[in-house]
């Protein structure tokens, strides 16, 4: 083999001229692209204000009976509450009032005051059965018979066009003067007098109604506020006497700050869409497009190398995506800046300060693209060149767009902060870290964020990118013709034509059950701890925990690979391992657990909260010393050592692995055995434990060392949580070993150092390890 | 200036288990020769030429083109070949005279060598009409006649033509016949693959009867004839396939077994 030769950067350059050129002839691509963003914003805006214009909101009905017992101060003014009741008095008009006893009351009100009279009587009814019912255990005929009179109240007052119905009981403007009464002569009566029937206001659960009832009901806490304050007055007393507190909330915000909240929760969101929208269309058309139309064999044959022709295409795909956010961005900023100008001169009086966001913003905006854009760039054209034509490679758009909004809709939730673990994810730590940057741009613990998420997102985006040039190099992948897909001849040829070792399809099938397998279980598994007596539960626990492993790891794996596969043997790497390698993995697993342990400790820090407080300690319970030593080790060290193994490093590996691409297959496994691990801390851990059992399974060629070294290190886990170290430990180990009873057992830098020479060491042999004679 | 030893390709195939698609080809093709390989659709052609123009990597074999090896020095091996293929594409939003400008510089031309060449090119095959039209508004003719234009832009000693007249019209099948036969006669190494017996009759001064795979005959045309009791080329081409395909009931025998090498 010559030496590899270095990039060229002129063939690069006229490949990236040629694409881009093509891509500003396509219609399509600028329509979807440049177009598009520049005439969406201002035509949604100016839908909006139209729409705003034509659908103004609409008086909601109010039926008020027995309006004549209503005491002062005067409630309503007219046909409609007075507008003093209002904090807002515009929000007068937006309720009409109707009630009995008023003339020129049109036809239509007259039928609804008669219904509402008809529906008081239900209600009637309903209270009746309420008051006299035992709430606790109400027998079923009861509670069946409140459903029913639920039921039609609910479907009359929707029938008669009655948003809000007020029921004002009979004589309570004289039950509220007996009170005052009793006040004004200071008298004591043995009753409370407290007593008498209260206003209802009954409303359906539709939603128009239930904002129409929550303004009726400010109106009469205002009102009963008066009322209160009345009496006050009457008695003597200071009107302030009920809220003798009354703190004020003072908002001190900056109308900058305030416009910066709002682009800081919008422009991110665009600024994703953006950028995955303007890849995807030209990266489709780069690939796919290219295959389709077959003119990706004229391309491989002339001198550009492919990884040269996927740097000039990623380049393309990334002009594209960064030029479509960028226009995006101008656009909506632009149009919301005139329409809150516009809005402002109509209505002084709306408080709608956005403020275009600072220089210092729309600089961080810029340099956030870029990220963004490479990551999505390379995303799209890796799935692009992966399809076999353009129609396809539009199919692979949803999938990827629902899982950027998970990532942009987490992003959003209030609870989720730019820390540590998260400004290393994809995606989300742009965006946290943008949303920070725009509310304030100079905050130097938020620039602390600033190299860890770019480093993290041009890793990801040169991870993509080796996908993309892998996937250009691939035979299959490039000359996979569009094949014609039939399920009862595929199920026909799984049977007829089983492939020695599992295939790609196989592995993420099992995997899939093993995901989904614990998340389904999590439910009924708790349910059926928690309804155990709490002395058994640690034990149900762990029993639960062994079949689980089995029920989702191995039986999986065993029963797909007993119907897909010719070569059991091969697949599980069933062969017997030397002594050498069974000692070199448990040597292995004996230096990397202080190792590991000490890692994650130091790592803390970095990763969220894991388990919540509760599961927390029920943990500690079932693996603390109250169960037999046996049990443990059973549940945690050897079930999951046979079936992980099993699982991963049998059934797993042998389908990711290829010839010559073993690593690739090393690493596919290690990052599954991390995903199923769930809790962000231990998914790190088990994927780095999975890439040295993945080591030990490739290179022994036998699936036995790397069940020794797994069974030996939680093994190890196990006997250090139970281990009495200040009565054990030996004088001559305390320089390896402390032991303190808050922090439990902690090793010392001696021993993390023989540790680390003697994994290292153990390593090195299994990188040199002679090849097991390939099955293949 | 090409040669092709024991060439082997088998492809994975989720459906069927392993596809043999080249099984042990061996040729050698010179100078100012135009070398066929005759073969059903399916037989393995494309794959061979695939290979060859680097474009797929052997599973097995060797093989060099102008000296160099087709999978130690492929970026050497693409500079001096030309490729051209029946259903070869063309950018559809780029002119003929772009589309040709743009190969040419990926090799690497200068700009006064591109522009001269391109003229020269563009006078032979009388496409000056069309040479500033989108390629997309072009006939399947003028399309072919692009695709040629693009595949001799860096003149290339080496070239490679895989079922070039699929899907055109007489004429222009006539045409692009009449293109190989010149390069040829300028002294360039040609491998000319296709099912149609006349045009191997007309171009070939030697060809491999290929099926399967496997090269089942190869010689000048003369030898192959002589070989079989056929009176001509086309009867003895079937006579092959279908001996290969029964081989219980042939009855003659040829002296071209299935791993014939064809030396020059």
């Amino acid at each position: 083999m010559t030496a590899r030769p270095r990039l060229d950067l002129r063939k690069i350059r006229i490949v990236f001229q040629r694409e881009l050129r093509d891509q500003l002839r396509d219609r399509r691509t600028l329509f979807m692209v440049m177009a598009l963003p520049v005439l969406l914003y201002p035509a949604l805006g100016i839908g909006m204000l139209q729409m705003a214009v034509v659908f103004s909101e609409k008086p909601r009905t109010v039926v008020m009976l027995g309006s004549e017992s209503l005491p002062s101060p005067q409630l309503m003014d007219g046909p409609a509450f007075a507008t003093r009741w209002f904090s807002d008095p515009t929000d007068a008009q937006r309720l009409t009032v109707e009630t009995t006893g008023r003339p020129n009351t049109s036809p239509e009100s007259a039928e609804r005051l008669s219904d509402a009279r008809s529906i008081r009587k239900l209600f009637d009814q309903r209270s009746e059965l309420i008051g006299t019912d035992d709430l606790v255990s109400p027998p079923p005929e009861k509670v069946q018979e409140l459903q029913r009179l639920n039921e039609l109240i609910n479907v009359r007052l929707r029938d008669s066009g009655i948003d809000v119905l007020v029921v004002i009981p009979d004589g309570f403007a004289d039950s509220l003067e007996e009170v005052d009464r009793l006040i004004a002569s200071r008298g004591r009566t043995a009753e409370d007098p407290s007593g008498y029937p209260r206003p209802v206001i009954l409303v359906s659960g539709d939603e128009k109604s239930l904002i129409a009832s929550r303004r009726v009901q400010r109106v009469f806490d205002s009102w009963e506020n008066e009322l209160l304050r009345l009496r006050l007055e009457a008695a003597g007393l200071p009107r302030s006497l009920p809220s003798p507190v009354d703190a004020a909330v003072v908002k001190i915000v900056g109308s900058k700050q305030e416009s910066a909240l709002v682009w800081g929760k919008l422009y991110p969101v665009i600024l994703v869409l953006m950028t995955v929208t303007g890849a995807f269309y030209p990266a489709v058309d780069l690939a796919a497009g290219e295959k389709e139309r077959g003119t990706m064999e004229t391309l491989l044959i002339s001198p550009a190398r492919r990884i040269e022709l996927v740097l000039a295409k990623f380049l393309t795909v990334l002009v594209f995506s960064t030029a479509t956010a960028v226009l995006n961005l101008v656009s909506l900023g632009l149009t919301a800046t005139y329409m809150v100008q516009l809005v402002g001169s109509v209505n002084p009086t709306a408080e709608m300060n956005l403020a275009p966001p600072p220089t210092s913003g729309v600089i961080w905006i810029l340099i956030m693209i870029l990220p963004l854009a490479a990551f999505f760039s390379a995303i799209s054209l890796a799935l692009a060149t992966f399809a076999r034509s353009t129609r396809e490679g539009q199919y692979y758009l949803s999938p990827l767009m629902i899982i950027v909004m998970l990532l942009v809709a987490l992003a959003a939730s209030p609870g989720v902060e730019l820390q540590p673990f998260h400004s290393v994810l994809p995606v989300l730590g742009p965006i946290l870290l943008l949303r920070e940057l725009l509310v304030n741009p100079t905050a130097a613990e938020t620039l602390a964020y600033l190299p860890a998420v770019l480093g993290a997102s041009f890793v990801y985006a040169g991870l993509a990118l080796w996908w993309a040039v892998s996937q250009f190099h691939s035979e299959s992948v490039l000359f996979r013709e569009a094949e014609r897909f039939d399920l009862r001849l595929w199920a026909k040829r799984l049977w007829t034509h089983k492939p020695p070792v599992p295939g790609a399809g196989g592995a993420i099938t099992c995997l899939a059950i093993g995901l989904f397998g614990q998340v389904l279980l999590m439910q009924p598994l708790s349910g059926w701890l928690s309804s155990l007596a709490e002395s058994d539960r640690a034990r149900a626990a762990i029993w639960a925990l062994v079949g689980q492993q089995i029920l989702l790891f191995l039986l999986p794996a065993w029963l797909l690979a007993t119907t897909l596969v010719t070569d059991i043997r091969r697949t599980f790497r069933l062969r017997l391992a030397t002594p050498g390698a069974i000692a070199v993995a448990a040597g292995l697993a004996a230096a990397l657990h202080p190792l590991v342990q000490e890692l994650m400790q130091q790592l803390q820090w970095f990763f969220p909260q894991g388990l919540p407080e509760g599961s927390q300690d029920f943990l500690k319970t079932m693996l603390g010393p109250t169960q037999p030593a046996w049990l443990l080790l059973l549940a945690v060290a050897l079930t999951p050592a046979v079936c992980e193994e099993f699982l991963f490093r049998g059934f797993v590996l042998s389908a990711f692995d290829r010839p010559g691409r073993g690593h690739v297959a090393v690493v596919l496994s290690a990052v599954a055995f991390g995903a199923v691990h769930m809790i962000p801390h231990q998914v790190f851990y088990a994927t780095l434990l999975g890439l040295v059992l993945g080591l030990l399974a490739i290179r022994t060629g036998s699936i036995w060392p790397g069940l020794t070294f797994h069974a030996v290190f939680n093994g190890i886990a196990v006997l250090r949580e139970r281990w009495d170290i200040p009565d054990t430990l030996p004088a001559w180990g305390d320089w390896l070993i402390s032991s303190d009873a808050d922090t439990g057992l902690s090793y010392d830098w001696p021993l993390l150092l023989i540790a680390a020479f003697a994994a290292a060491a153990l390593l090195g042999a299994l990188w040199r390890w002679p090849s097991p004679g390939s099955d293949r | 200036m090409i040669e092709v030893h024991d060439l082997s390709k088998r492809f994975p195939d989720l459906q069927q288990g392993e596809i043999v698609a080249l099984d042990g080809v061996r040729f050698n093709v010179g100078p100012g020769e135009v070398f066929g390989l005759l073969g059903p659709n399916g037989a393995g052609k494309t794959t061979c030429l695939r290979i060859l123009s680097t474009i797929l990597t052997p599973t097995a074999g060797t093989a060099s083109i102008d000296g160099r090896d087709i999978v130690d020095d492929p970026d050497g091996v693409r500079a001096r070949i030309g490729f051209l293929s029946g259903s070869t594409g063309l950018y559809d939003r780029m002119t003929a005279r772009e589309t040709v400008e743009y190969f040419g510089r990926l090799y690497g031309l200068d700009e006064d060598r591109l522009s001269e060449s391109i003229e020269r090119i563009f006078n032979t095959l009388s496409m000056n009409e069309f040479a500033d039209t989108l390629n997309s508004r072009l006939s399947t003719g003028m399309r072919q006649k692009v695709s040629i234009a693009r595949a001799l832009v860096h003149d290339p000693p080496v070239l490679i033509f895989d079922e070039p007249t699929t899907g055109l019209d007489v004429l222009v099948a006539r045409a692009v016949l009449d293109t190989v036969a010149t390069l040829r006669d300028e002294g360039k190494c040609i491998i000319y693959s296709t099912h149609i017996m006349r045009e191997v009759e007309r171009l070939c001064d030697r060809l491999a009867i290929i099926h399967r795979g496997r090269i089942l005959a190869a010689g000048s045309q003369r030898d192959l004839l002589a070989a079989s009791e056929q009176p001509d080329l086309e009867e003895h081409f079937f006579d092959l396939v279908s001996q290969f395909e029964n081989p219980v009931n042939h009855d003659t025998t040829t002296d071209t077994g299935p791993a014939c090498e064809a030396g020059s």
